[in-house]
């Protein structure tokens, strides 16, 4: 396929998230863009990909090897696909954002599922907000999970020496759930120390795009957990990941996602692509090393240039 | 089913300043200009039925609104990421009158 320059729109964001994703792969996970209905099909949990999730695919790949571990019958879905409609609704386009909302819900059913869970917030509140009466499936964030099956997951656990901080949200009570059940998995980590701090959540329901950290509370952040000791910070959602990782330039700190920690308790390996190119804190050397599967893919690398600076060097 | 045949969707001036979105044989369609060329596609995207005739418009491709399927008319609807086509159909000028084969 070719890509086509195209204008700043919500779709736009769509295109980002499809030729990145293709950009930015994890192997080994193993994800559909369309759920068919059928006994054969039956899954009891659908563990959906989020749009922006495209960037760090290693976190819904995570997710994946994690249920596997634990011999769950479930099935990885979405993406652009089955977005839940929060870009419509940033866009100002509340109607499209509902339509989206119940077609993605819709196709979680087809596969009668009795657990939808994300890895994103946004994709959360949205589903919530439209829950289609006729859904019988609970929804939920994928770290609300970990904590029903923690009596199974913690013989799977070995140690991890690393003293953490925990980022969180609290803006409202579901993140604030978020917050808890990812502590009580970590804690759940032989070896693993979490240092107590007060206050150093983020703004908003996650940081990045549409509530970015502000830098000083960002550097506050990091130079509280240099004080403290710390050598990972500890995210719980992709968005925040994404805003955070470059810190790791100046700081002698690790920012990780929580399933990230829980991987390297469990032994599963993984890649991050765009921290690799993050740290590499030049968007020329990003390209050059993008280049080979740019060309492979037939992309017009100045359309590339442009996701990779709005996704990646923001 | 009704038979195939040309049929009227709208006058060509109704085309000056965008698309139109008309019923022709109980399927809604969507009948463009772009540049000299006519199209005429089906208004329900080939993923989940999303409304073609609010789709983002850059010369000949359109992007659905829903989940940005992206679909190039001059290559019959061909999706470009490879999914599924739009359903496109014969369009003609017949004097004042745009007509579309279904």
């Amino acid at each position: 396929m070719k890509t086509i320059p195209i204008k700043r729109s919500y779709t736009r964001g769509y295109e980002q998230n499809r030729v990145l994703g293709a950009l930015l792969p994890q192997a080994g996970l193993e994800w559909v863009t369309e759920l068919q209905s059928g006994d054969a099909t039956r899954a009891s949990i659908v563990l959906h990909i989020s749009c922006n999730a495209h960037y760090t695919l290693f976190i819904p790949y995570l997710a994946q090897e994690i249920l596997k571990r634990l011999g769950k019958s479930f099935v990885v879905f979405g993406g652009p696909e089955s977005c839940c409609g929060s870009r419509q609704f940033n866009m100002g386009d509340p109607d499209l954002e509902e339509q989206n909302a119940k077609l993605a819900q819709l196709s979680f059913a087809r596969v009668k599922p009795q657990l939808l869970v994300s890895v994103c917030p946004d994709c959360d509140e949205v589903f919530e907000k439209f829950r289609l009466p006729s859904t019988r499936y609970e929804i939920a964030n994928f770290s609300a999970l970990l904590p029903r099956y923690l009596e199974e997951l913690k013989p799977l656990l070995g140690p991890v020496k690393r003293r953490v901080i925990i980022h969180h949200h609290t803006s409202d009570p579901a993140r604030i759930a978020d917050g808890a059940n990812m502590r009580r998995v970590l804690e759940a980590i032989p070896g693993l120390e979490i240092v107590h701090i007060e206050d150093r959540f983020g703004p908003g329901i996650h940081c990045q795009t549409i509530k970015p950290m502000p830098a000083a509370d960002q550097e506050a952040m990091f130079a509280e957990a240099l004080a403290l000791g710390a050598d990972t910070l500890v995210m719980p959602y992709h968005s925040c990941y994404r805003q955070h990782l470059k810190m790791e330039l100046r700081h002698p700190v690790e920012v990780q996602h929580y399933l990230g920690l829980i991987a390297e308790s469990m032994g599963i390996v993984f890649d991050q692509p765009l921290k690799k190119l993050r740290l590499l804190d030049d968007l020329d050397a990003s390209m050059v090393s993008l280049r080979p599967e740019i060309a492979a893919r037939g992309y017009d690398e100045s359309v590339v240039r442009s996701f990779a600076q709005n996704a990646i060097y923001l | 089913m009704d038979t195939e045949a040309w049929r009227k969707g709208c006058d060509i001036e109704e085309l000056a300043d965008g698309a139109r979105l008309v019923e022709i044989a109980r399927r809604k369609v969507v009948i463009m200009k772009a540049g000299d060329r006519l199209f005429a596609f089906n208004d329900l995207c080939a993923h989940s039925g999303g409304p073609m005739h609010r789709a983002e418009v850059e010369g000949t491709v359109l992007t659905c609104p829903l989940h940005g399927w992206r679909f190039d008319l001059a290559r019959d609807g061909e999706e470009l990421h490879g999914f599924r086509p739009l359903a496109v159909y014969p369009v003609r000028q017949s004097g004042d009158s745009v007509e579309v084969f279904l």
